[in-house]
């Protein structure tokens, strides 16, 4: 077993390989030498933690992902598996805190799926519904927005 | 095309069924197949008010007020004017604009339910998280989304790995080279790769300089070069990768070219005179006559040892052709999918492919469409793969190769559709199927070779086979590893379907699942329990082997598209979990389906072009979750709204 301190305190108590998913936390527990010891994990609160933590729980045993090509510009694909869906139903600003973690704890799994999940939420939608969907205000005057438009016809053409 | 043309060939579906199919996607609550219903109804339909009226109320529902309006106001102008309907669309056009304007007022704040709070996504996260996720996002819609607002477009422009790789594939009309240009300054010196499928024909004269000063302005950094353009006028002699023009081209790792000549630096990068890094290599001919490709690959030269070393790095190869189909002009993505080609001629390698592909050492995945390794010959050459220890996956779709490849130890995916494997013939297309399949019966066994060979294929693709008879497929089918093996397909091309109707009244039935005992079915219970994916298509699969079927249980997938399977035969295989007695249809599936959800492995189930399935049978089915592979794009008439296509079929 591992323990993990939260930023605001709280500990987890979590089994080794479910703890190691983060390979932040793997190369801690490798540099320290001695499982026991308590691992703080300064940037990640508590809720956050939990909820990060649930999920390497989850896929703790999943193989290792298999090194991606270099041609990353083929087309990816946003399918996320169905219980990994459920998972990422929270609120945007969770969803937001969990990315970060995921990154700061370098989970790259997680880090995938956050980031897929996010892109669904932008992709297909109008510039209109963006700014709607994470309030954001439009600070455009009607010529600069013209502007860049006439710079990508392209993207006036969906 | 007028209406009852689109009428008889769908042969399935009436407005009426449209208007329920719609209700039932947004029971569903599928957005993107919500907007695909809407505007094929739209096309097919363009005088029927109540398509304006549901387009509209969709567009209204997703608080788009604009679009409905200007839809409303489309179909004020489609149909009669002063009728009662043409009042019911201005009145709706009223009702959407006083939304408009309500909306306006209240907006953002309507929008927003009280206890959420919206974040910017991109003021939160670290650029390099931020470019993965637009990674994810198609090209031409992050360039759309720089009108956001001022933060996000100089975030965006400022995040460098967003523009790395300009990427116009799935192009719905040609791109401009002015856009091409423009996007490759947002590289700023780091332009990775270029993909582009189409140019306005005005301007491909003039692409040839274009790309070239692009290429000339990253030096070195570009590794991806995919031009997929189906002129034969685009590239005149393809010069610009004739000349010295390779240095700037230097580190390419992935090439894609559709070929209308042999250019002469196809045999340059055979034998390794450009482009040492290569990983992965495309040549595929589109648009041709059948002449015209005869004469690419006939004047590829395969290298001699002395001459040039081989090419240690390429991973990928694929070569072969495909007929250009007008309608499919804006259709052309992606590597070319030889397995769905539909209509094939034959091409031909006149020289063995055995020493094109030992040039090729470290191969893990060839594919080959429409070519022969023998034209005409008695004696032809048996294509030996066994030395490629890293070779997994190979495709030899639409090739006539007079035998089964050999394959090495680790081959997983086996694709021989339309290989005619089983015939054995040496003779060429002009041959009537008939006289191949005559052919056939005499012939010795293709997969004459040691049953190890395959142990570790996974998928196996024998479709359009039409030599292949039940006991071929059964000893066929023994040379595998049942362990293995957890993909089949055995479907017939649709478009021999006929063929294989006329040809029955003179000939024993050739393979097609035709036997009443369902004995083929039993064998695959027994012989191949761990499939997981099976295709059946156009077969002559009865209700009564669907019933044997039913014994596979670790099946996720089946297809039986333009087979006879009825209801019954649906039932048949859903039986187990089905606890009403009366199956008679709507009540009985609900009863069926959550325990049906819940335990069994099968979760798709395709029956297009089933004619012994009703339409509301498969909306029924869709309602209840079986996922049917019910689109309504599976039609051939509706191909040009390739645009409207739903990506993603999961839900």
């Amino acid at each position: 077993m591992v323990k993990l301190i939260s930023s605001d305190g709280e500990t987890f108590s979590v089994e080794k390989d479910v703890a190691e998913r983060s390979i932040l936390i793997k190369n801690m527990i490798e540099d320290v030498g001695d499982s026991s010891t308590e691992i703080p994990i300064p940037n990640v609160t508590a809720n956050v933690l939990k909820k990060v933590l649930e999920w390497c729980e989850h896929h703790k045993s999943d193989p290792a992902p298999v090194s991606e090509d270099d041609n990353d510009s083929r087309k990816k694909s946003t399918d996320i598996d169905e219980w990994d869906q459920k998972f990422m139903q929270v609120d945007q600003e969770m969803l937001f805190e969990i990315i970060l973690a995921a990154n700061y704890l370098d989970i790259k799994a997680l880090l995938e799926v956050g980031c897929k999940t996010v892109a669904n939420m932008i992709k297909g939608k109008s510039p209109e519904e963006i700014r709607r969907q994470f309030n954001i205000q439009m600070d455009f005057t009607p010529e600069e927005e013209a502007q860049i438009r006439r710079e990508n016809e392209w993207a006036e053409d969906r | 095309m007028s209406n009852t043309n689109y009428f008889d060939r769908l042969n399935l579906l009436s407005i009426k069924d449209l208007y329920n199919y719609y209700e039932c996607i947004r029971g569903l609550g599928d957005r993107a197949r919500q907007i695909y219903c809407v505007w094929e109804i739209l096309y097919i339909f363009p005088h029927e008010t109540e398509g304006y009226v549901l387009a509209g109320k969709f567009y209204n529902e997703a608080k788009e007020f604009d679009k409905a309006l200007s839809i409303f106001l489309a179909g004020i102008d489609a149909i009669a004017p002063n009728t009662v309907n043409s009042e019911r669309l201005k009145r709706y056009a009223e009702e959407a604009k006083i939304n408009k304007q309500l909306h306006e007022k209240l907006n953002p704040l309507i929008d927003l339910p009280a206890n959420t709070k919206a974040h910017d996504p991109l003021l939160i996260l670290s650029s390099d998280v931020v470019a993965e996720i637009f990674l994810y996002i198609p090209y031409h819609e992050r360039l759309l989304l720089r009108t956001v607002c001022k933060t996000w477009n100089s975030i965006l422009l400022s995040i460098r790995p967003i523009w790395q790789c300009i990427d116009f594939r799935g192009a719905k009309r040609p791109v401009r080279l002015s856009e091409v240009r423009q996007c490759a300054e947002y590289a700023d010196g780091i332009l990775q790769g270029l993909y582009l499928e189409n140019f306005l024909m005005t301007e491909s004269a003039q692409c040839v300089d274009v790309l070239l000063n692009i290429a000339d302005s990253h030096p070195g950094s570009l590794h991806h070069l995919e031009l997929n353009c189906h002129a034969p006028s685009f590239i005149p002699d393809h010069a610009f990768l004739s000349d010295a023009r390779w240095t700037t081209l230097l580190n390419l790792t992935s090439l894609k070219m559709v070929l209308d000549r042999t250019p002469p630096f196809v045999n340059d990068v055979l034998s390794q005179r450009v482009f040492p890094h290569l990983r992965d290599l495309v040549f595929f001919a589109d648009q041709l006559t059948h002449i015209e490709t005869l004469s690419i690959y006939y004047n590829i030269k395969v290298p001699q040892e002395k001459e040039s070393k081989p090419l240690p790095n390429l991973l990928r190869f694929t070569i072969g052709s495909r007929i250009y189909e007008p309608q499919h002009q804006y259709r052309l993505r992606g590597t070319p999918d030889f397995s769905n080609g539909e209509e094939f001629t034959v091409m031909i390698v006149d020289k063995s492919l055995n020493d094109l592909l030992s040039l090729m050492p470290n191969l893990e995945k060839f594919s080959a469409g429409r070519i022969t390794s023998y034209r005409g010959s008695l004696d032809p050459v048996r294509l030996d793969m066994s030395q490629h220890d890293r070779l997994q996956y190979i495709d030899f779709s639409h090739c006539y190769l007079g035998f089964a490849p050999i394959t090495p130890k680790c081959c997983k995916t086996l694709i021989l559709r339309s290989t005619d494997v089983s015939c054995r013939t040496t003779l060429l297309d002009s041959v009537s199927a008939k006289m191949r399949y005559e052919h056939s019966l005499t012939s010795e066994d293709p997969f004459d070779i040691d049953t190890e060979e395959y142990s570790s294929v996974e998928k196996l693709d024998l479709s359009g086979d039409i030599g292949m008879r039940n006991m071929d497929f059964v000893k066929t089918i023994a040379r595998f590893n049942p362990d293995k093996l957890k993909d089949v397909s055995i479907r017939l091309i649709w478009k021999w379907l006929d063929f294989h109707d006329v040809l029955t009244e003179e000939i024993p039935a050739p393979w097609r699942l035709s036997d009443p005992n369902s004995t083929i079915a039993d064998y695959m219970v027994q012989y191949l329990p761990n499939l997981t994916r099976l295709d059946l298509s156009c077969t002559r699969v009865t209700d009564q082997s669907m019933k044997k079927l039913r014994n596979l249980t670790k099946v996720e997938y089946l297809d039986v598209s333009g087979t006879r399977i009825s209801l019954q035969g649906v039932y048949e295989l859903l039986q187990p979990y089905i606890k009403s007695e009366n199956f008679s249809g709507m009540g009985a599936w609900r009863a069926c389906t959550d325990s049906w959800y819940s335990s069994s492995k099968l979760k798709t189930i395709v029956l297009k072009r089933c004619k012994n399935m009703a339409a509301e049978d498969m909306v029924w089915l869709e309602r209840n979750r079986i996922n049917t592979g019910l689109y309504m794009h599976d039609y051939p008439a509706w191909d040009h709204l390739d645009h409207w296509r739903v990506e993603s079929l999961n839900y």
